[in-house]
């Protein structure tokens, strides 16, 4: 028995906290974005728009994992590519899941549709969309990165005045900041991460836009 | 700067000490007797002492679960319901062990040896004491669902601690009361050792780890053992060849 419990705490010391897998979108902003547009032309590689049409998933998956092992090969894609760029790819260390939903990303013109997103004014959003931000205020429904959620810290008027006292009343934040400014802070989050545990960020291009599209009725409402 | 100084450097200080006194009170003891400290007889018969005790465990339970699970408190949080629950619990155990702490330094003060019975340390571990609770109760009336916003703000700055990174970006924007509440903790670690509950917490870490570590220090023992007759063997085989050559070279 005593041995037992002895093993038990040495393994539960010893295994590793498993790492929260990232969303498509984080993917492409933190490894991508750094070489390549979506949409925009050549950076420093070639512009992924299209990326999915050109070339096989199978020799992409391939060439995310290691370019250069392509090119050792003599694949005539890959060495294309490298004559043509005069550089190879650095090995993305990625799991086979991450590739294939950011290859699905690419195929969904994610990044395009995430941009008209961002830039879509709040006062355009759908009943549902609305809904999804209060759930979300109010913590009902779990960000996809984790994380608090707004209610932890703050009230909103009337209208969830059960919520936090540690920060002010988000009454009047959508008329203070506007759809730009309010964009930009839910970007950041309210608090740093003191050590962040994931590369995900806070909040998910959706959230942003439900939680704004919320706070923007609810100003409307009290008007 | 002060930031810094309070919330990156004091930690590991407070740290330190901790480990220092406990080494040093373990190292004078050897083994630690019982009466090291902890309950008396008569206090342990008291209904408000139990209860005190009961509530302090209580709120190192959530605590411990609040640094441990973050992501699962967040969880268990989003249902009003659930949230009250936890805060009430929270609430409650603090107030009980503020009122029954207080209440044993009364009757204790009030006792024939009142004043000099206590040592120093457990003089100011008591004081630290109060204020933590005090500075508890206050953060979780002023600032509402402590559970969920300390899950955001606190956990991080302690995981950043206990990774060796200490950041304090999060906890300079705090309010008052909770630093309050940190350092209070922080310098409760460092005297804790010197103190009479301490004493009586090394010993039953000592009995923990003499239970846990029994079959290892048997397997060790054995192996030391064969090491050591080899190893004799080995140095009087040395030994006696020596002395051979000595006796052929004379």
């Amino acid at each position: 028995m005593k041995p037992l419990i002895l093993c038990g705490l040495i393994l539960w010391i010893l295994v590793p906290v498993a790492s929260a897998a990232t969303g498509p979108a984080t993917t492409f902003s933190r490894k991508c974005t750094s070489c390549h547009t979506f949409g925009k032309g050549i950076l420093v590689g070639p512009d992924l728009k299209g990326v999915t049409d050109r070339h096989g998933r199978e020799w992409l998956i391939a060439w995310i994992t290691s370019s250069e092992t392509l090119i050792r090969k003599g694949d005539r894609q890959a060495t294309a590519l490298f004559e043509k760029f005069k550089q190879r790819m650095p090995d993305q260390s990625l799991s086979a899941a991450e590739i294939e939903a950011l290859l699905d990303y690419f195929a969904a013109d994610g990044p395009e549709a995430d941009a008209r997103r961002k830039q879509r004014r709040a006062d355009t959003a759908t009943a549902a969309e609305i809904g999804a931000g209060r759930a979300l205020f109010t913590g009902e429904r779990a960000l996809l990165y984790g994380g608090g959620s707004c209610f932890s810290c703050h009230r909103l008027g009337e209208a969830v005045a059960a919520g936090g006292t540690l920060g002010p009343d988000l009454s009047t934040s959508y008329a203070r900041y506007q759809d730009k400014g309010l964009a930009a802070l839910l970007t950041r989050g309210c608090f740093p991460r003191a050590v962040s545990t994931t590369d995900a960020g806070i909040l998910t291009d959706e959230e942003s836009f439900a939680l704004r599209a919320f706070l923007h009725h609810e100003m409307k409402a009290v008007r | 700067m002060s930031d810094q100084l309070l919330f990156a450097v004091v930690p590991y200080m407070a740290a330190a000490l901790f480990v220092l006194g406990c080494t040093a009170r373990y190292m004078r003891w050897r083994r630690p007797d019982r009466s090291a400290g902890g309950l008396s007889r008569r206090d342990g018969r008291s209904l408000v002492v139990a209860a005190t005790y009961s509530a302090f465990a209580v709120i190192a339970g959530l605590h411990l679960l609040a640094f441990a699970v973050p992501e699962d408190v967040l969880l268990w949080n989003q249902d009003m319901r659930r949230l009250l629950l936890l805060e009430g619990a929270g609430m409650g155990a603090g107030s009980v062990a503020l009122a029954g702490f207080l209440a044993m330094q009364v009757r204790q003060l009030r006792a024939p040896d009142g004043w000099s019975a206590d040592s120093p340390a457990d003089v100011v571990a008591g004081t630290l004491v109060v204020v933590i609770t005090m500075a508890g109760i206050a953060v979780a009336l002023t600032y509402r669902w402590a559970s969920s916003w300390s899950a955001v703000t606190v956990v991080p700055y302690v995981h950043s601690l206990l990774q060796l990174h200490p950041s304090t970006t999060v906890v300079a924007r705090l309010p008052f009361l909770v630093r309050l509440h940190l350092f209070g903790a922080f310098a409760l670690v460092a005297i804790a050792p010197l103190t009479r509950t301490g004493g009586s917490v090394l010993l039953s870490v000592d009995r923990l780890l003499q239970w846990t570590l029994a079959p290892l220090s048997s397997v060790v023992g054995r192996a030391w053992d064969v090491i050591e007759a080899r190893s004799a063997a080995r140095v009087r085989a040395a030994y006696a060849s020596l002395l051979r050559n000595d006796h052929e070279e004379n």
